[in-house]
């Protein structure tokens, strides 16, 4: 029994994991999602804030992390869109990420008719993080010249509203590198606007921190932070039922992903051990 | 990529956007492959996926960073059209602009050796200007902010604030004095300071723990992420033909690249050989 443990091929491993991520989806298995404070908080800003406020959200990610990030982006922008407040967003971390960005805005456009230039701006990547958020606090259409997609920004209806970071209400940082940090080192800090992050599932504990500091006022983590998200805006906004809710769908895939390697990690010890006893008492394992 | 292929419709009778999305799949399932071990497949999307961005990296710098913010703002009447992007066409042209592309051009020059120490002016700018900027920010909010996080109360249960508020805040207080402990090494970890020491560790470990559980839920969300495109399209959640005929199609394609990769990997080392 032991050796049957040690000698399991690694793909009969990764044949269990598929099966344990395919059937929930296909057989579209939901779970009751409970929101994590942190989560609760990001969602709370944005909802007591007046319709009409100011989001500055950096969208931050790129194809690598997609399937983490991009529903917890799709999920925050129509909170802000329901509250119809304005946004402004940018990509800070890489260029390669700005083809997602485009096709978020462009899915909201479908959703709730919002205009660029009107009701959202998507600026675009431009390159060096600290010069980025660094102009945005001073002049962001003298840094952005035109948006994501050649259009001349200066004379955008947004921006009579919007001038640089002291005009702010709320910025969110969705992230799959350290640029969040970069937000309160270089945007936050000088432009005094609260900020949060949503960030992988790899970077969420590096961030408790700045949450705890205060530095952060909430962070969506991974796809469990993306489906808190998701969850908070069913509850209060009923019409949201029938969109589609992918990270809250994924919960289950990932929650008995979890409980198959508690099972093989409980497992492999139990065989080490064996196997340990076994050599101590000069026996073969 | 998807989008690129809607706009190529109706090639051989079939909207691109299907062709776009099978030929994701067919990528997806060349990714996955490496599962089993390594192949011509992996190498193939592996390859293509770094030229696709680097390709994309070189166009979008280019249009969108380097012709309407360097190009436009020194010489804006070549660079815009006068119709269409009217307020940019007008700017006054600002020769200033040309000294941050000259420092980029001389970054460049480490190609030619001759010229490659002009790159070290762009380096010395570059870092210069980023201590000075990075510095003070960085005191005020990774050290001060961070060290006074860590002043929390331990003491007052019974004035209102639960009994976690006072438990996080001894967790911290202790975490944060023992791993400092641990990576103080003028002193012995003996005695009184290698207990500390011992906490440090278990504190470090924790985090490390806390660290490695949430890279594994990461790793399988991303799983999740691509099952959710093989089953449902990219996201959008509507299926271009029955499920059925989708799954079949996927399974025949992950057939066809076992058997076809089969055996095409890299020869391993024999034994010895090293």
């Amino acid at each position: 029994m032991t050796n049957f443990f040690f000698n399991l091929p690694r793909q009969f491993i990764y044949l269990i994991i598929a099966l344990a991520v395919f059937i929930p989806i296909i057989l579209g298995m939901e779970m009751d999602v409970i929101p994590a404070p942190e989560a609760e908080a990001v969602f709370n800003i944005i909802e007591d804030l007046p319709d009409g406020s100011v989001i500055l959200f950096g969208q931050d990610y790129d194809p690598s992390s997609e399937p983490e990030l991009t529903p917890m982006t799709t999920a925050f922008l129509r909170h802000c869109f329901l509250k119809k407040h304005l946004v402004v967003s940018v990509n800070v971390f890489t260029v390669d990420g700005v083809g997602l960005g485009q096709m978020a805005f462009s899915k909201m456009e479908d959703e709730f008719g919002v205009v660029s230039g009107e009701d959202y701006v998507y600026l675009g990547f431009r390159p060096g993080v600290a010069n980025s958020i660094r102009a945005i606090n001073s002049d962001i259409t003298n840094y952005y010249k035109t948006d994501a997609n050649g259009v001349p920004s200066a004379s955008m209806p947004i921006f009579e509203k919007v001038k640089n970071g002291k005009d702010v209400d709320f910025m969110l940082s969705i992230a799959a590198g350290a640029t969040p940090e970069a937000w309160i080192l270089y945007g936050a800090s000088e432009s005094g606007y609260p900020m949060a992050a949503g960030c992988t599932a790899v970077s969420f504990a590096s961030y408790f921190p700045f949450y705890n500091s205060g530095q952060m006022k909430g962070i969506l983590g991974g796809l469990k932070g993306a489906a808190d998200y998701e969850e908070l805006l069913v509850r209060n906004y009923p019409e949201m039922k029938e969109k589609s809710m992918f990270a809250k769908k994924g919960m289950v895939s990932q929650s008995w992903v979890h409980i198959l390697l508690l099972v093989l990690i409980i497992l492999g010890n139990i065989s080490f051990i064996r196997e340990r006893a076994i050599t101590r008492r000069g026996g073969k394992a | 990529m998807l989008n690129f292929f809607s706009n190529w419709v109706d090639v051989i009778g079939v909207p691109g956007e299907i062709i776009g999305y099978w030929i994701a799949v067919g990528l997806t399932l060349c990714m996955l492959s490496f599962l089993y071990k390594d192949n011509p497949f992996f190498k193939l999307a592996e390859h293509l996926y770094l030229g696709i961005s680097n390709g994309y990296w070189l166009v979008y710098v280019w249009q969108a960073v380097i012709k309407p913010e360097l190009l436009g703002r020194i010489i804006p009447t070549y660079i815009f059209d006068p119709l269409e992007q009217t307020e940019l066409y007008n700017q006054d042209a600002n020769y200033l602009f040309i000294l941050p592309g000259l420092l980029g051009l001389f970054l460049l020059l480490r190609l030619i050796p001759a010229l490659g120490w002009l790159s070290r002016w762009s380096l010395a700018f570059y870092i210069g200007w980023g201590a000075g900027v990075a510095i003070p920010t960085y005191m005020a909010n990774y050290i001060l902010r961070q060290a006074t996080a860590t002043f929390t109360p331990l003491f007052g249960m019974g004035n209102g604030e639960p009994y976690s508020f006072y438990i996080n805040n001894w967790l911290i207080f202790v975490g944060v004095l023992s791993a400092l402990v641990y990576f103080f090494f003028s002193v012995e970890h003996k005695g009184v300071v290698g207990h500390v020491s011992k906490v440090g560790i278990w504190t470090l470990m924790l985090a490390f723990g806390a660290s490695f559980g949430s890279t594994v839920m990461a790793r399988v969300s991303l799983f999740i992420g691509r099952a959710r495109f093989l089953i449902e399209d990219g996201g959008s959640g509507t299926l271009y033909y029955p499920f059925y005929i989708q799954l079949a199609l996927i399974i025949i394609m992950a057939v066809i690249l076992y058997f076809v990769g089969r055996g095409k990997g890299p020869a391993k080392p024999e034994e010895g050989s090293a």
